[in-house]
C-alpha cells in the first residue's frame, strides 16, 4: 500500500506544475482553508483485494485495486483546469513502478456525479478526480 | 469486467436484440437493480455528509419512453425537493473540505453484478418461454 501510494504521489509531483503541491489534506491556517493553488492526494486502502479464486485465501500480496481520488483546489475557475490538465497529462495511462509488483495503466473512474464545487466562504474552486489501477504479483 | 462502465453500456445496446418475450422481464430485472441503486446512492449520499440535505431524498429512478428497449434514468430528481440539484456543489457541506462526491458511482459499481446476473435471468426465462411454447 505504501510503496504504491509513494509511486502514485512521486509521479503527480513529476509534473512542473504540480511540485511541491501535492498535499494529503486541504490546507488550513487557523482553521482558515488557505488561498492557494494545489492539489489534494492521500492514501487510501485497496477498494479490491483478492485474487478472485475459489480455492485459495486471499493474502497480502493478492491482487489490489486502487482508487485514488485527486482534488484540484485553485483560487480561480482557470486555476481548476491549469491543475487539472497538469494531473491527468502525466497520470493517465502511465504504469507506476512498484517493486515486486506489476500495475496496469492509470484511468481515469467516470464520475456519476458533476465533480466541480465553489466555496463561497473560503472563495476557493475544487474540483476531483479519481484514478484508478490494479497492483499485482510481478 | 472492465473497471468502467463501457461494458454497462455495450450490454443494454446489445441487450436491444433480444426477443420482445424478454423485454418484460427485461424491465422487472431493471427495475430490481434500478431500486437497489437508489437506495444505496440516498444511504452514501447520507453517510457521507457532503452533499446538501435536500440531494438524497431527490435521488428517484423513472423508466424512460424507448421504441427499441427499456431505458431506465436514475438519480437527482430536479425539482423534487426544494434546492434539488443535480450535483451542483456550492452547497456542500464542509465545502472545499467536503468529501468527493461518489454516492451515485459507489452506488452503481456495488450493483453491477446484480445487474448483470438479474438479465441473465431474465433472458433465461424468457428463451426457455418460448422453447416451451413451440
Amino acid at each position: 500500500m505504501k510503496l504504491e501510494f509513494a509511486a502514485f504521489k512521486a509521479r503527480l509531483e513529476s509534473s512542473p506544475v504540480l511540485a511541491g503541491k501535492v498535499y494529503p489534506v486541504v490546507r488550513k491556517d487557523a482553521e482558515v482553508p488557505v488561498r492557494a493553488n494545489y492539489v489534494v492526494a492521500r492514501s487510501s486502502k485497496p477498494d479490491r483485494w483478492t485474487d478472485a479464486r475459489f480455492t485459495g485465501v486471499d493474502t497480502f500480496d493478492a491482487d489490489r485495486r486502487y482508487t485514488y481520488n485527486v482534488r484540484v483546489v485553485a483560487v480561480d475557475a482557470g486555476g481548476l483546469d491549469v491543475l487539472g490538465e497538469a494531473a491527468a497529462r502525466v497520470l493517465l495511462g502511465f504504469t507506476l513502478a512498484v517493486a515486486g509488483r506489476t500495475c496496469s495503466q492509470l484511468e481515469l473512474v467516470p464520475d456519476v456525479e458533476d465533480g466541480d464545487g465553489y466555496d463561497r466562504t473560503a472563495d476557493l474552486y475544487y474540483r476531483d478526480f479519481s484514478f484508478r489501477f490494479w497492483s499485482r504479483r510481478a | 469486467m472492465s473497471d468502467d462502465f463501457s461494458e454497462l453500456a455495450a450490454l443494454a445496446s446489445d441487450l436491444g436484440k433480444v426477443p420482445p418475450a424478454a423485454v418484460k422481464n427485461v424491465r422487472k430485472a431493471l427495475e430490481v437493480t434500478a431500486r437497489s441503486i437508489k437506495d444505496d446512492w440516498r444511504e452514501g449520499a447520507v453517510v457521507s455528509g457532503g452533499y446538501a440535505e435536500t440531494y438524497a431524498p431527490s435521488i428517484d429512478y423513472d423508466f424512460q419512453p424507448d421504441s427499441e428497449g427499456v431505458t431506465v434514468d436514475i438519480g437527482p430528481h430536479l425539482g423534487k425537493t426544494a434546492g434539488a440539484s443535480a450535483g451542483f456543489l456550492e452547497d456542500a457541506p464542509g465545502n472545499v473540505q467536503a468529501p468527493a462526491q461518489h454516492a451515485g458511482r459507489n452506488a452503481l459499481e456495488a450493483n453491477e453484478d446484480d445487474f448483470y446476473q438479474g438479465l441473465e435471468i431474465a433472458v433465461f426465462e424468457a428463451l426457455g418461454g418460448i422453447m416451451e411454447g413451440g
